[in-house]
């Protein structure tokens, strides 16, 4: 596994490589060029004039097949004529009282009874057949191209002279390509097997005329392969595998070929059958240029061209190459371009290589001197390149080294300033910290005692309320006895004493009562639950029964929320909200409506009534304990009852405030926070 | 942003080389191929040439009407002599008939006026003669030339790579036939390339324009072309025959005018052959007659001509043809027969047998047996001096 890593990093390195990038570009872009511009050179360039080597190859193959098959056609088409016109020479040379002579004699024989055989032996044997075979054999040695002259009957086609033995007696069987029109006067030409040699042979027939009847026929054979073997012998021109081959309508070849046809017989002129696609096309009357397996299967070019002799017999010629021996000249070129080519590649690689090197050389000894100085060594330089960019950049690298060291220097300086500077400030603010830190000691223990003080007053106000309460109980207790001791005996001043006193108790124990519970408000643990301010507001009313029966008033409130609180001091807080409502009354009978409203998760609860109102001056010192607007004489109360509603409220993270006018009543508005709210 | 351009214009350089590159392998291997037959979006000739408007058709019974293609070698040549016969007028003028011989095109346009009984008889190749066999009652006694017809092309055009080149050819003939044998010799069909109907005479503005890259055509068309345009060359060539035909009608009513019409042929055929004099002059009447159809075409002076003929004449027997004989003959019918049906101008339940029937050798037969009585080796022509021509 960490082998391949290794390896997976090596080759990412090399991949990544400056000098890989550049030989890899380099050696792509030379071997594409190469290889565009040899496809260019074999193929051409599309859409002009230039064809490629590899289509000039072909086309001026088959330019040069096409006129050798051109010149064969013509040369055979002039033979043909040739022979013709011999044959209609040899044939008007012929004696017509001799052949007249020579039928009498056959069938003066004949009608002897003589058999085949001994018939033809004496006709040979006779004077007039040796003179004409005479003549024959004297126009044969003259053109040297026939092998035979034949006279024949022209019903039955028997031969009834021949210049070689053998001959009289035979007929031109079915074996031979016999005229379809025999009886018409003009020349015929087929093909054959010999009756004497077994070999395939071209016949000349021309009539020879009587007063315009056909008397005989005279019949002159060649030999196909001694006749056209050369004439379509097609010398170097067409290499080594070139060759002309002539075919019959049948696709018999007529010369002996070149190769033997695979898996068939021998290559002898009339034993093979050619069923390649040019000689079929030849042989079917039509001519022109192919690429196309031959006999012996082996990739040709091919011209083929129809040679119409006579109406009885229609040859195809057709002259061919191996495509292998035209393109062999192209095909070397190519195996050799591509041996430069291979040699030019590693050239190109190895040159590229260095000139990877000699460009990579400067740009790595600068990235080694830049590792170096990102370690911190700034004395390093790099020696300049003699490549003008790579040298103003080697120079460029050095003074900017230079430069840091000088810029390193400097702020190493500051820094010494800096730090000394911060020493200093350092020692100050040490100084500071700790004149800071025995400030704050002084204050906790300040705090402290203050907390101590406020506990001790706490439970003083506490025992002190608690404790007076019981002797002003027994005071007003004591003057309610004494009142009923003395009854009647009391003078009115001192019955009017005796009041006071009591009044005075019992205006003390409220006080002090009313007391208590401030000091409780401020104290006493808040329970945090759920209260619902309309049963608070039912209790209020309740606990407020005989005042509000009294002074005939109005409460009344809406749907008002449920708070979290305690139920205690806020129905304490309504109770005497209520209370002062209903006491501080004008001329018009008390009314209070209590409602709330949910504002920024807030509720507002507003107690609202018809009094007396309050002076806006006063509308916060009526906060603050035993703050009284009016005598006790006018209304009574201790002035605590508001104290202890804000005391109890600021304990719910509320407030309270009023709003009032003299006269106009009053307007105290609880802000607490929703329960919902965060 | 510059990084994201400069990634681009990298991958933009990258993509050019490798294009620039790339390209010759492409072009060198890659098989294009084009598709679609044009056959049908791109003819240039249909209609009947105006020339024809002007024929006045006699319908005298003592008229026999004959079609002649001034411009198909060597039958034009052949087709001149018998129209300067001194023999044949004679005959026919001892049965108290008369000949007047129209030129066409082609052998449809010839089958044509056969059809509407304008004609007698007339000329045409083997599809000619097969198309109008098989849907009347027709006589074909006699091949009247055995020639080619080639595909020529611009030089750099071969066979095996005529796919995708438009194409000049005339439907339903035996150039149309010949151009599908070249293809088929290659594997393709008439979908792989360009066709582009046309006549014989719009194939020299067709090739001048560069509508069409070669075309298919019969002699002289092709052999003038190509003396006239060095760029061309003949890429294929296909052997067929050319027969003189007549309706039924006109062989029932006046079978000896037919013998002695035949007995007129041979006669020509052997007075070209005998000399070449008479060649040049045969010719000579040819290019004539050809300008009469369209001026201008054969641009060939009469001896370039007569090396034209020559080669043609060559591959014609002194002796016409008697038709159905031959054997490769026979095999050509039997090819043009099913191309015929292949492309739909004869019906596919058409019975072979019955057309072959129309072939018949028996005449010539008749007229070659007795050559005394039909003076097959006398020749006597109107004439024969040269005529008035500006060529040289």
């Amino acid at each position: 596994m960490k082998k391949l890593f290794l390896t997976n990093t090596i080759f990412r390195k090399l991949l990544h490589s400056l000098k890989f990038r550049i030989i890899f570009l380099f050696g792509l872009l030379f071997i594409l060029t190469l290889a565009a511009l040899k496809t260019v050179e074999l193929y051409g360039l599309p859409f002009t004039d230039f064809v490629g080597n590899y289509k000039y190859k072909r086309y001026e193959a088959f330019r040069y097949i096409n006129l050798i098959a051109d010149l064969k056609k013509d040369q055979l088409l002039q033979w043909v004529e040739e022979r013709r016109g011999d044959t209609a020479v040899i044939a008007g040379r012929v004696d017509i009282d001799s052949i007249k002579n020579l039928y009498r004699m056959i069938y003066e024989k004949r009608s002897m009874g003589l058999t085949n055989g001994d018939l033809w032996s004496l006709v040979k044997k006779s004077e007039r057949y040796q003179s004409i075979v005479e003549s024959l054999n004297e126009v044969i040695s003259k053109y040297r191209i026939y092998e035979s002259i034949q006279i024949v009957d022209p019903a039955s086609w028997t031969v009834v002279l021949s210049s070689v033995d053998g001959n009289p007696g035979q007929i031109f069987s079915r074996q031979h390509v016999r005229p379809s029109s025999p009886e018409l006067d003009y020349t015929h030409i087929f093909t054959g097997i010999d009756p004497v040699d077994n070999t395939l042979n071209m016949f000349f027939s021309y009539p020879i005329l009587m007063r315009e009847q056909i008397v005989a026929r005279l019949i002159v054979n060649v030999n196909t392969e001694n006749v056209f073997k050369p004439m379509l012998n097609t010398g170097e021109g067409l290499g080594k595998s070139g060759e002309a081959l002539l075919v019959d309508s049948e696709m018999k070849s007529l010369t002996t070929l070149k190769n033997n046809p695979k898996n068939g017989p021998q290559a002898a002129p009339g034993n093979i059958f050619l069923t390649s696609k040019p000689a079929l096309l030849a042989s079917q009357g039509e001519e022109g240029i192919t690429i196309g397996m031959d006999y012996s299967q082996a990739s040709v070019l091919a011209a083929f061209r129809h040679i119409p002799i006579s109406n009885e017999l229609k040859l195809g010629l057709v002259v061919k190459r191996d495509e292998k021996e035209i393109f062999r000249p192209i095909t070397k070129s190519v195996k050799y371009t591509l041996i430069i080519c291979l040699i030019s590649i590693i050239l190109a690689i190895f040159i590229t290589y260095i000139i990877a090197e000699k460009l990579s050389f400067p740009i790595q000894q600068l990235s080694n001197a830049a590792l170096l100085v990102s370690q911190g060594d700034l004395s390093v330089r790099v020696t300049p390149s003699k490549s003008y960019e790579l040298k103003i950049l080697d120079e460029t690298f050095n003074s900017m080294v230079k430069q840091l060291g000088y810029w390193h220097q400097e702020l190493e300086e500051q820094v010494k300033m800096r730090t000394e500077e911060l020493n200093i400030t350092n020692q100050t603010l040490k100084k500071e910290i700790l004149e800071r830190k025995s400030a704050e000691r002084a204050a906790r223990k300040r705090a402290e005692e203050l907390r101590l003080v406020n506990t001790e007053l706490a439970e003083f106000n506490y025992v002190a309320t608690h404790d007076l309460k019981e002797p002003l109980r027994t005071l007003t207790n004591y003057c309610e006895l004494l009142k009923i001791d003395v009854g009647g005996d009391l003078s009115v001043r001192a019955q009017k004493d005796i009041n006071f006193i009591s009044d005075a108790a019992s205006r003390m124990s409220l006080l002090v009562s009313d007391l208590r519970h401030l000091s409780e408000a401020g104290r006493a643990k808040m329970n945090h639950e759920d209260v619902d301010l309309n049963i608070c507001i039912k209790k209020v009313t309740k606990d407020l029964g005989l005042l509000i029966r009294e002074t005939g008033a109005e409460i009344e409130s809406s749907h008002l929320p449920v708070v979290k609180g305690d139920f205690i001091h806020l129905n304490r807080v309504f109770q005497n909200l209520i209370e002062n409502a209903v006491k501080f009354r004008g001329e018009h009978r008390p009314r209070v409506t209590v409602d709330s409203e949910l504002i920024n998760g807030h509720y507002e609860i507003k107690v609202k009534d018809n009094g007396i109102g309050i002076n806006p001056r006063f509308s916060k010192q009526i906060f603050l304990p035993f703050k009284r607007l009016h005598s006790t004489e006018q209304f009574k109360g201790t002035g605590i009852g508001l104290a202890i509603c804000q005391k109890i409220i600021n304990r719910h993270d509320g407030s309270i405030r009023v709003e009032s006018e003299p006269g106009k009543g009053s307007l105290f508005t609880i802000n607490l926070k929703a329960p919902f709210s965060s | 942003m510059n990084s994201a351009r400069t990634k681009a214009l990298r991958l933009l350089f990258l993509i050019l080389t490798v294009s620039f590159l790339a390209a010759p392998f492409f072009f060198a291997f890659y098989p294009f191929r084009t598709s679609g037959n044009y056959a049908q979006q791109n003819r240039l000739g249909t209609s009947l040439p105006p020339f024809y408007g002007g024929y006045s058709f006699n319908r005298s019974p003592d008229v026999i009407n004959l079609g002649i293609q001034p411009l198909y070698n060597p039958t034009g040549l052949i087709l001149e002599a018998i129209k300067r016969d001194n023999i044949l007028a004679e005959s026919m003028s001892r049965m108290g008939l008369r000949m007047k011989f129209y030129s066409f095109l082609n052998g449809n346009d010839v089958n044509r006026f056969i059809k509407s009984g304008d004609l007698q008889g007339g000329v045409g190749g083997e599809v000619a003669a097969l198309s109008l066999a098989s849907e009347k009652d027709i006589i074909v006694p006699a091949i009247i030339q055995s020639g080619f017809t080639s595909i020529v092309a611009r030089r750099d055009i071969f066979i095996n790579e005529i796919q995708g080149r438009r194409i000049g050819y005339i439907p339903g003939s035996i150039s149309h036939l010949a151009l599908r044998k070249a293809l088929l010799s290659e594997g393709l069909d008439e979908d792989d390339v360009g066709l582009i109907a046309m006549d014989v005479t719009e194939i020299a503005e067709a090739l001048e324009n560069g509508v069409i890259d070669g075309f298919s055509a019969w002699e002289p068309t092709s052999g003038v072309l190509l003396k006239i345009y060095n760029n061309l060359e003949t890429i294929y060539r296909r052997m067929n025959s050319g027969y003189f035909y007549f309706s039924m009608d006109f062989y029932r009513k006046y079978p000896e005018a037919l013998r002695s019409i035949l007995a007129a042929e041979i006669r020509a055929v052997r007075w070209i052959k005998s000399d070449k004099k008479n060649l040049f002059r045969a010719s000579e009447w040819a290019i004539l007659a050809g300008d009469k159809i369209i001026e201008g075409l054969n641009e060939l002076s009469p001896l370039q001509a007569v090396g034209l003929a020559t080669k043609d004449i060559f591959m014609t027997s002194s002796v016409p043809i008697i038709p159905g004989v031959d054997k490769s003959e026979r095999r050509r019918l039997e090819e043009s027969f099913l191309f015929l049906k292949a492309i739909g101008e004869v019906p596919a339940t058409t019975s072979r047998e019955k057309v072959m029937e129309s072939f018949s050798g028996n005449i010539l037969y008749f007229v070659l047996s007795n050559p005394r009585r039909y003076k097959i080796n006398e020749f006597g022509y109107r004439n024969t001096e040269a005529p008035r021509t500006s060529r040289k």
